[in-house]
Parts: C-alpha cells; sequence; structure tokens
C-alpha cells in the first residue's frame, strides 16, 4: 500500500443466514465505492462452496475466491474458500490450508485482526448474520487500531441468527449498528472521513503543537469533571486517535466543534470516554504489573499450602477471559515446578455472557498474543489453523460464570482477587459498594490485584498496600466478624441482617446534643446511642453496669457487650423501636451485679430524630430499680408471705434464663452449622458450574456444527433454486420441441418423454416407469426393440428413416442414442424420432426436378438431331443450321432464366430478333399489350421469329438498307372456355416486291407446321407489293393457377 | 431393307414437338412405313386409334400437358403393339410401363426401325 493511496478493506464476517445478509449487502454496493471486500464465512471444511457464483449474480463488482499472494484491489471482492484460513499483509492475502480434518471455528477474529493491523484506520469489519460470537475478538482488534466496526441490526431486515451481530454490539466496540441495506449507504457516507485522522494527528507531527492544542486541554478538563477520569497522562497520539474517530462519527470538522457538542450533548462524554477505554486485553497486558504479579503474588498463594488445600481466585469482569488466562498460566507455570501443589480454581465471571462464550472457547487471533512469550506460546498454547488455543492445563483451570459484581451475592474465601480496569467504569457510588464486598470475598490476608488506574480509594481501613505502584493490596483483618454485604432488596439492609461495619459513622453530633437534651430530662440515666443495626455510636457514663467488653476481637456492637441477662430483652426492646419507631421499654429486668447482687433494671429505647447522615439511631437508656426501695414502697401494698415467696419463683426464674441462654447460644451453633452447611452448597454449587462450564463448551461445539450446517444448507438451498430453475428450463423446453424424444433407462423402462411422443406411441404420463415395449407403437418401425438393446450394448448411434413406404404418414428419423451418466457409463437409451415429412418431400420434388431436367435435356438434343437432319437435307447450309440453333439457344435461354415459367411476349420478340437489328435499331417496331407465354408457345414463337427474320433479310425488308418490320400483337379473350386468342402480325415495309411463296422454301414449311401443330394456331401470309406479312392465331391456354 | 417386317405397315406416330414429329415421320418413311399422324396431342392419338387401322405406335412418353398413359391402355385394348419413346430413366416411368419396350431419346434411325421391326417379330 506504500506505493498507492491507500484504500479501506471492508471484511465481512457472515455465517447461518448469511447468505441472504450478504445479497442484500452488495446488492446495494455501488460499484465506484472505491473498497476492497473480503468474505470470511464459516465453510464445512470438505465443500465446494458456490457463494462466488451466488454473489456474482447480485454485484456488478468483480467476485474472486481468494488465492494465496492475491493483491487486494479496490472495488473487488474476495471470498474465502473451504478448507483455508485467510489473512492479509503487504496488501495481499495469505491463505494458509488447513489440514482435513480441522477447521478454522473462529476465521473471523483471525481476519480481522490481520486486518486491523494491516490497514489500521482503514480497515473496516462488518458482521452479519451468524450464531456463536466469532468477530468479537476481532471488531476489538480494528477498534484498538482506529478502524469503523459495523454490526447488522436488529430492526429493518432482521439477521436470520442474531448471535454474531448481538455479540458485536454487546461488546460496546460497534460504530453503527443498522440494517444491512444501509451498511453500504454508511460505508459511503464515512468514505470521506476514514483515513482523514491519520492526516490529523499522523504524519509524526507532535500532538503538542498542534494549533488546537488548547481544545485539547479543554477536552480533558471535560473528562475530568463529567467521567472524572484524568488523561492526561495519556499516550497523546492514541488519545487524539479516538476522539477524533468520535468527532468522525458525529461529523465535525475542529475539535473546538467537539468540545462545545461535549458540553451539548450528555450522552457523548460518556460515549468519548468508553472509547478512550478500549484496550485490546491482550495477554498480560501492562507486563510490568504482571511481573510484580509473579514475583509477589504467586508465591504468596502457594505459601504453606498442601495439595489437600485449594488456591481459590476470583476475576470479576474478565469479559473475553485474556487476564484470566494470564493468571492461570503464571499459576500453572508455579504449580509446575513444585509437586504436592495444591488445586487452583480460577473463577471469572462477567455480566456478559456473549462476551464469556468468547473466553470459554478460549481461541484467540494471533494479533492479541503479542505479550506471551515464544515459550509459553509453545508450552500453553495449541495453534490451531491460524488462532491460538489455550491449553487444556491451564484451561481446566478456570471456570466462566455470568455474575454481577454489584447484584449478585459474591464468592467468598478467596485467596486471590484479580479486578483489573473494572472500577474505573464504576461511579462513585458503585465503586463504595463494590470494595466492600470485594473485601468480603477474600479471606483475612487475601490479595487483591486491581488496574493501573484505580485505587482502593476511602477504604484503606479494608486494604493495606503490597506494591502499590502495581497496585497488589492485602485485605485486612478489620477484627469484624466478616458479614455479607445486603444484596437483596434493592441495596436496602434490612434490620439485624446485616451489620455493616462501614457505616460505623463518627457522625450524629446533632444527635446527640437533642439526645442530651432529653437526659436531662430524664435525669440523666446511663445510655447508649446505637443505630439501627445495635453499633453503638455514643456511651454515656456509668454504662460498665450494663456492658462489659465480650470475649474475641472489639465489638462495638451493643448486644454483643450488653450483659448476658440484658441481652434477650435489649434485642426484642430494639427491634420493636426499630420497626414502630416508638418508644420501647422492657421493666423490671433482673441481672446479676457485681458480688452476686441481683439488681434489676428497666430498658428504655427510644428512636431519635435522623442525623446528618439521614439514617436513624436510638437512645438506649437504663433505668436502675431500686429493689428494696421498691420492696419497702411496696411493702404496703404486698404481703410479706408472698415477698418470702418470692425466693423460689426467682430462683426458677433464673433457671429458666440460663436455660433461654442455652438454647440461644445452641442455636448460634446451630446457624454456625448452617453456614459451614451453606459453604458446602457454595463450593456445590461450584462444582455444578464447572459442570455447566463443559456443557457450554458441547453447546458451542454443537452450535458450530449446527453453523455449518446451516450455510451448507443455504448453499444447498440456492443450489436447489438453480437446479429448478434449469428444470423448468428443460420442462419448458421439451414442452415446446416438437421432437419427439423418449428417455429409456437401463432396463428399457420409460424414464421421462417429451410431449411429442404422444403422437408416435400410445402413452399417457402414467406410463413412465413402464418398459417401452409394452406401448403399442404406430410407427412402422419393427426392429426398435432390437436396435435399442444394440444401443445399450454397444454404445454406437443408430440412425433409421422410418415409415418411408407407408404413404400418406409423416416420415421420421429415428436415432438411438446412449445416455451416458456423469461418468461416462451407459446408463440407458435416448430415443429421438425427428419428423422429417417435409424433407423427404423436397427430396421427392428434386427427384422429380433431376427426371425432368433429364427429360428435356434428352428431348432438346433430339431436336437439335431433327433441326440437323431436316436443314441438312433440304438447304445444305451448315450457316442456316448454325442460325437455327442459336434461335433455339436464345429460346431456352430465355426460358432458362424464367426457370422454364412463364415469359413476357415482347421479351420473346427482343430475344429472338435480337441478332437482326443493332440495339435500339428504327428498322424495328414492336407494340402490343403485356402478355405471358408458357413456355412451349415460347419456344414455338422464338423459331416462327426466327425463320420470319430469316427470310426477311434473304428475301425481304432486311435485304436493303431502308426496309423496317414492325411486330404487334394483341390478345382476346373468349368468353367460353376461358380461352384467349394471341394475334401477332409481322408486316416487312421498305424491302423489295415479295417474292414468290414457293421461293420461300423450308422456313416457311417450318412455321407452318410449328403454328398449327406445336401451337394449334393457325397462319395467314400475305405477299404484297410493299413487303410480305403475317399473321399468327394463337389460342392460349389459361394458365394454370 | 428389302424384305423388312415394317414395310408397308401402319404406324402411328404420338409426339407433341413438331420438329421431332417431323423427323420420326422422315425416318418411317424412309423405312416403308405408312405414317398415321403425326398427332401432337393425347385426344388427337385417341381420336386416329379410333378412325385408322393401326399395326403399331410409336408414343413420346411425355406430351406437352399429360403423359401418354391413356394412349397406351387405349392401343394395349386393342392389342396394338406400341413402342414407348422418352427422355426420362427407365427408372422415373410408373411400374406398369417399366417393362415395356422402351426407347431412350434421342434415338437414330436405324434404331427406331429396328426397334419396331423387333416388336412386330416377337409377335408374329
Amino acid at each position: 500500500m506504500a506505493s498507492e493511496s491507500p484504500f479501506p478493506i471492508v471484511g465481512i464476517g457472515a455465517s447461518a443466514g448469511g447468505l441472504r445478509a450478504l445479497e442484500q449487502f452488495f446488492e446495494t454496493v455501488t460499484a465506484d465505492l472505491g473498497m476492497a471486500f473480503v468474505i470470511i464465512t464459516h465453510l464445512a471444511p470438505d465443500r465446494e462452496s458456490f457463494l462466488t457464483d451466488i454473489l456474482a449474480r447480485h454485484t456488478s463488482l468483480t467476485v474472486h475466491v481468494a488465492s494465496d499472494g492475491q493483491k487486494v484491489e479496490p472495488n473487488s471482492v474476495y471470498v474465502l474458500p473451504p478448507n483455508a484460513s485467510l489473512t492479509i499483509s503487504g496488501g495481499a492475502l495469505r491463505l494458509r490450508q488447513i489440514e482435513h480434518g480441522h477447521s478454522e471455528r473462529s476465521p473471523v477474529d483471525v481476519f480481522f485482526s490481520s486486518l486491523a493491523q494491516e490497514c489500521g484506520e482503514y480497515a473496516v469489519g462488518i458482521v452479519l448474520s451468524g450464531s456463536g460470537s466469532d468477530g468479537v475478538l476481532g471488531i476489538k482488534a480494528i477498534k484498538e487500531q482506529g478502524g469503523l466496526v459495523l454490526a447488522q441490526s436488529s430492526d429493518g431486515t432482521q439477521p436470520s441468527f442474531s448471535g454474531m451481530p448481538d455479540s458485536a454490539i454487546a461488546s460496546g466496540l460497534v460504530d453503527f449498528a443498522v440494517p444491512v441495506e444501509d451498511m453500504a449507504a454508511k460505508l459511503a457516507e464515512n468514505r470521506q472521513s476514514i483515513g482523514l485522522v491519520d492526516a490529523l494527528a499522523g504524519n509524526g507531527a507532535p500532538v503538542g503543537d498542534h494549533p488546537d492544542a488548547k481544545s485539547i486541554e479543554m477536552l480533558y478538563a471535560v473528562l475530568r469533571t463529567q467521567m472524572g477520569h484524568d488523561f492526561s497522562g495519556y499516550k497523546k497520539r492514541t488519545f487524539i486517535r479516538r476522539v477524533h474517530r468520535r468527532m468522525q462519527i458525529n461529523h465535525c470538522d475542529t475539535l473546538k466543534g467537539y468540545v462545545d457538542l461535549l458540553q451539548r450533548d450528555h450522552e457523548e462524554p460518556a460515549r468519548l470516554f468508553r472509547d478512550l477505554l478500549i484496550n485490546v486485553t491482550s495477554f498480560f497486558r501492562d507486563a510490568e504489573a504482571f511481573d510484580a504479579f509473579e514475583k509477589i503474588v504467586v508465591p504468596r498463594l502457594f505459601e504453606r499450602r498442601g495439595a489437600a488445600d485449594t488456591v481459590r481466585v476470583w476475576v470479576p469482569g474478565c469479559s473475553t477471559g485474556e487476564e484470566v488466562y494470564s493468571i492461570a498460566i503464571l499459576l500453572r507455570e508455579h504449580m509446575d515446578k513444585s509437586t504436592g501443589s495444591p488445586r487452583v480454581t480460577v473463577f471469572a465471571t462477567d455480566i456478559d455472557e456473549r462476551a464469556l462464550s468468547v473466553a470459554r472457547a478460549a481461541r484467540y487471533p494471533p494479533a492479541l498474543m503479542k505479550g506471551v512469550s515464544p515459550e509459553r506460546r509453545e508450552r500453553y498454547f495449541t495453534n490451531h489453523s491460524g488462532s491460538f488455543v489455550v491449553a487444556k492445563a491451564v484451561r481446566d483451570l478456570c471456570v466462566f460464570s455470568v455474575h454481577s459484581v454489584l447484584r449478585d451475592p459474591p464468592f467468598s474465601r478467596m485467596d486471590l482477587i484479580s479486578c483489573r480496569n473494572l472500577l474505573i467504569y464504576f461511579g462513585a457510588d458503585a465503586q463504595r459498594q463494590a470494595l466492600p464486598t470485594l473485601h468480603y470475598a477474600l479471606r483475612p490476608g487475601g490479595l487483591l490485584f486491581l488496574g493501573k488506574a484505580e485505587t482502593i480509594g476511602r477504604f484503606s481501613e479494608m486494604f493495606a498496600p503490597v506494591d502499590k505502584a502495581n497496585c497488589i493490596f492485602q485485605s485486612r483483618d478489620t477484627g469484624v466478624p466478616a458479614r455479607m454485604p445486603a444484596f437483596i432488596n434493592g441495596l436496602r439492609p434490612a434490620p439485624f441482617l446485616s451489620h455493616r461495619a462501614d457505616h460505623i459513622a463518627p457522625g450524629g453530633m446533632g444527635a446527640r446534643q437533642s439526645a442530651e437534651a432529653r437526659i436531662a430530662d430524664r435525669f440523666g440515666p446511663p445510655h447508649v446511642i446505637v443505630n439501627e443495626d445495635g453499633d453503638i455510636l455514643h456511651y454515656s457514663a456509668r454504662t460498665a453496669k450494663y456492658l462489659e467488653a465480650p470475649y474475641g476481637v472489639p465489638s462495638r456492637q451493643l448486644l454483643t457487650s450488653a450483659r448476658k441477662e440484658l441481652r434477650l430483652d435489649l434485642r426484642s426492646a430494639l427491634r420493636e423501636a426499630v420497626e414502630t419507631r416508638r418508644v420501647a421499654t422492657r421493666d423490671n429486668i433482673a441481672f446479676e451485679s457485681a458480688g452476686d447482687h441481683v439488681e434489676h433494671v428497666s430498658l428504655t429505647i427510644e428512636p431519635l430524630p435522623e442525623g446528618m447522615d439521614g439514617r436513624p439511631s436510638f437512645l438506649v437508656a437504663f433505668e436502675e430499680k431500686d429493689v428494696s426501695q421498691d420492696r419497702s414502697g411496696d411493702l404496703s401494698k404486698v404481703v410479706q408471705p408472698e415477698t418470702l415467696a418470692t425466693s423460689p419463683v426467682e430462683a426458677e426464674l433464673r433457671d429458666t434464663r440460663e436455660r433461654l441462654q442455652g438454647t440461644i447460644e445452641e442455636y448460634e451453633t446451630a446457624l454456625e452449622e448452617l453456614k459451614s452447611a451453606n459453604e458446602e452448597l457454595v463450593s456445590l454449587n461450584e462444582e455444578f458450574q464447572s459442570s455447566n462450564e463443559e456443557l457450554e463448551s458441547t453447546k458451542e461445539e454443537l452450535q458450530s456444527l449446527n453453523e455449518e450446517l446451516q450455510t451448507v444448507n443455504q448453499e444447498l438451498w440456492a443450489k436447489v433454486e438453480d437446479l429448478d430453475r434449469a428444470n423448468s428450463d428443460l420442462t419448458n423446453l421439451f414442452a415446446s420441441t416438437n421432437v419427439a424424444t423418449i428417455f429409456l433407462d437401463r432396463d428399457l423402462v420409460i424414464r421421462s418423454f417429451t410431449p411429442a411422443v404422444t403422437s408416435l406411441f400410445n402413452i399417457i404420463a402414467t406410463d413412465k416407469g413402464r418398459p417401452l415395449g409394452d406401448l403399442a407403437i404406430k410407427l412402422d418401425y419393427p426392429e426398435l426393440q432390437d436396435d435399442i438393446k444394440s444401443v445399450m450394448r454397444t454404445g454406437t448411434l443408430i440412425e433409421r428413416r422410418v415409415n418411408q413406404m407407408v404413404a400418406g404418414t409423416p416420415h421420421f428419423l429415428s436415432r438411438l442414442t446412449a445416455y451416458r451418466n456423469t461418468e461416462g457409463k451407459i446408463d440407458g437409451v435416448v430415443a429421438t424420432f425427428v419428423d422429417v415429412t417435409s424433407l423427404a418431400r423436397s427430396e421427392e420434388r428434386q427427384r422429380t426436378l433431376v427426371a425432368e431436367l433429364n427429360h428435356r435435356v434428352k428431348n432438346i438434343i433430339t431436336v437439335i438431331l431433327a433441326l440437323a437432319k431436316q436443314t441438312l437435307t433440304r438447304t445444305q447450309g451448315s450457316e442456316a443450321l448454325m442460325t437455327r440453333l442459336y434461335a433455339l439457344a436464345r429460346s431456352h435461354e430465355l426460358l432458362a432464366r424464367e426457370s422454364y415459367g412463364a415469359v413476357s411476349l415482347e421479351e420473346v420478340v427482343r430475344q429472338a430478333l435480337a441478332p437482326y437489328f443493332s440495339e435500339g435499331s428504327q428498322r424495328l417496331t414492336l407494340s402490343g399489350p403485356a402478355v405471358a407465354l408458357p413456355p412451349k408457345v415460347a419456344m414455338g414463337f422464338g423459331m416462327i421469329l426466327d425463320e420470319l427474320a430469316t427470310n426477311a433479310v434473304k428475301y425481304g425488308a432486311l435485304s436493303n438498307s431502308s426496309g423496317n418490320v414492325s411486330v404487334d400483337w394483341s390478345s382476346m379473350d373468349s368468353p367460353e372456355d376461358r380461352a384467349s386468342t394471341l394475334t401477332l402480325r409481322w408486316r416487312e415495309d421498305g424491302g423489295p416486291r415479295a417474292a414468290d411463296p414457293k421461293k420461300r422454301g423450308f422456313g416457311l414449311t417450318l412455321i407452318d407446321r410449328e403454328v398449327s401443330y406445336g401451337l394449334a394456331g393457325s397462319a395467314a401470309y400475305d405477299f404484297g407489293e410493299t413487303g410480305f406479312s403475317g399473321t399468327f392465331k394463337i389460342p392460349l391456354k389459361p394458365r394454370p393457377e | 431393307m428389302a424384305s423388312s417386317t415394317i414395310q408397308g405397315k401402319r404406324v402411328l406416330i404420338v409426339e407433341d414437338e413438331s420438329i421431332i414429329a417431323m423427323m420420326l415421320e422422315c425416318e418411317l418413311n424412309d423405312g416403308g412405313c405408312e405414317v398415321i399422324g403425326p398427332a401432337p396431342s393425347v385426344e388427337d392419338a385417341l381420336r386416329l386409334i379410333d378412325t385408322e387401322p393401326l399395326d403399331c405406335a410409336l408414343l413420346d412418353y411425355r406430351l406437352a400437358d399429360e403423359t401418354s398413359g391413356r394412349i397406351a391402355s387405349a392401343l394395349a385394348e386393342r392389342n396394338i403393339l406400341f413402342l414407348m419413346m422418352t427422355g426420362h430413366c427407365a427408372g422415373d416411368l410408373p411400374l406398369e410401363l417399366r417393362d415395356k419396350t422402351l426407347l431412350q431419346k434421342p434415338v437414330t434411325g436405324k434404331a427406331l426401325r429396328a426397334a419396331l421391326e423387333w416388336i412386330l417379330n416377337s409377335a408374329a
């Protein structure tokens, strides 16, 4: 592409249902778009494809089957042939044959990623109908290099199979999701802007010198304020490239215009942000971090772990799986180095099911393998016809499932969570929720591996940095028993279901002040302020009597620090207060104070006005009841015996309370057991997930098989359509041809026949399948069966004339030829009967003509002989003979010219007299109507006129230089016999006086004889003073019509 | 030719071409025959057959618009021998005439006379 101006190359990925989409697409592509198209489809390996032929019918562009080393030209279409994988480099296609039995399962990814590397901005990817998720990795590569991506959307003409385009659209990388019929228009629209970015940002000009440097600063500012992310540290070239891509799509000409748009359109900053964050999540992306990971994290994970243990790793937001496999490879490497390694499970989750299916397939195009060292490639990947497949040893470590960090209950007891470049997509609220979730999921001391741009923010009490530069953190043991964050009911925690340590807010000063006012009102009993979860926010003085520091980790939880005897009542009273938002009291609760002294206390729990953080808090007041005082006070009412009777009751009460306490403890133990049962269920669930996994990959294989079948089916349909058309052509040909043709199979059974056959055989449509011998034949062809058998045996053609001897019936030419199947073997006989009646008639006519000619020639020779004989004996002049022969020849010539048909009388006269008069001579006058003479009459007149002229030369008007001759004629119709009479007059003038008729001799005899005998007419002569004249009356028969 | 069989025989000539008829007449006169006709058409010939006693006949097969088939039939009815004369090849003639004595045009006077002699002799 170095010498010529670059042009966009459009890669089109399609699969099941793609044929129709491709047809529609190419019907709308104009011939002068100036782009090259490369079509990649999922094809069965051992089948010829008709795609090229099919497409050629729908486009004016040249369609080629792609071949190795073929140079890519604009306005051409290249189609991937079966059994091969296609890449592009140096402006030419590279075709690789695939070994038999293997098939490339993601050929679209392979081609797209090489297209991205080859063409950069000029790469265009189009994803059309197809199931599965092939193409997602490919368009990622194209977007990363600044190319354009389109996918078939479900409006307009819907894709027959929306798996592929939907996966592409779900990845968020598609610039235009449009119906297939609008794609060509979109390409044309963007044709101008493709490559524009190179011109603007490229050419090596440092971006800082760009006149729009100020606008770039503005861009940074907009992103900082709107998205909370600072991009000023990013590679400027990449940054500008992506900004320009957004500008193109929004049809903005200047950076300044785009900055305006950013401020105007509230959606656009998010879109730009998303585009900016596109990364090819290639393997070991950010090598430095992975080095640190290998050195610091991996050894720690395996520290003090035996073969019975499990190392659990969670990768939330794993997308298409490159990061997961990178980590799994590092872990596998470590496992391979030592014996007795623990089991390793890497849980990889994402909310995008389609991305996960890409990850599960574990096949990656070479473009994404840059970060993988050759040794690792060798060891942990198998090169499978152009793409790299993760080895089973690594793949088996990983379990993929759909899961949302924010919505679903988290995993637990993780040794490592790798959560790179996920938090940056989260807003501040989501981050506040996600980090504690991750903390919960980690076992104490577990490690957290974040992306470069991510921090743990304000949760430093949960995570301690291990390697700050590479964002590796360790989970701190916060001392609070790990409680699962609540995920139920739209993130609103219900009371007592959870204890949220992160919300032990130091706030509530206003609440305290109002509480103090109330305490003053109530004479200041000891009290605490708690939140609705029971966490103590504030202690008053003198609470020691009711509270004691509990065993284990320090806690501010009221219910764990209250004295045992009070807990039950406190719990119920607090719940009552929280639920009812009213004051709850419990009176006369006995408890053992220091020195075995039973004391009584009253609890009052009262809701306080909401504090600054908007969360309710409660005042818990302990009011001491002086029993003795009470007793003395009650003495007036209560009699002594009753007082005495109290002590066994009290003892019983104490027993009961102890039993209750025991029950509570048992309950808590049971709770623990439930928890561990739950753990077991969780791990069972994980196992289910992994079998589900296997099912998924089986399903995937089935899908791709299905895919191939679909494609094959599509092509089959197209072929069947062609066959139908050809068949219909044949049927029409059969119907229109008048040639009777019968196809017989090997057993001489009728396979098919043309309608014309019905005139030869007593045959109807249902006779197909019957032997020909069963049918009555209307032809005189007794040898037919023998002939057919002979053709079957020898394969040589037999041709015969049939019916020739039967008068009045059509004549046929029968041709029996061998029917050869595609292998050239004789598989039957084709019998053809051509009606040659007209041919036979022509032959007959020709025979007649030849006979006629024979007759005439012999006749004329006889005439000549007779003439010679007569002339030679009577006039002894060879000259006279010659003259007569010439006259005969002239009459014949005239007849021959008219094909022995009728001739004009005037012509006959002119022809006969031509030797006696020069051209245009004044001595000859002709007059008369047009009369047509039959051949015989014409011949006779020719001879008569010649004799008359000869006599005139010898004795009459032509013997001197002044005489002249006039010939006139007329024809008269006689009505009775529809015949007419021709009267011709010969008159000589200016010659010598007419001689004695006797001297005229043989000439007149000949004339007389010819007129009366040959023409059945009459002649009259006059030998006057002025010259000879003759009148001839000849009957003319009406010409046969 | 002193003792020729044809001497003095009455021979009908049927020939549409006048000059040929003249020649035939000439040839037969030379052989000592008495020529009846010549007749140029079927009608003329049939009239002559009806009115004139005949020894034999010489027929041109093709007359102007028809053949001499009818004349041949009329002659056969009366057991009058005849010679057929034609420019056609034998194969082009109707079957019933193929076996008759046939003269191919052109015919020399000698051959004509010899043929007449032959049929008259064979009949005798």
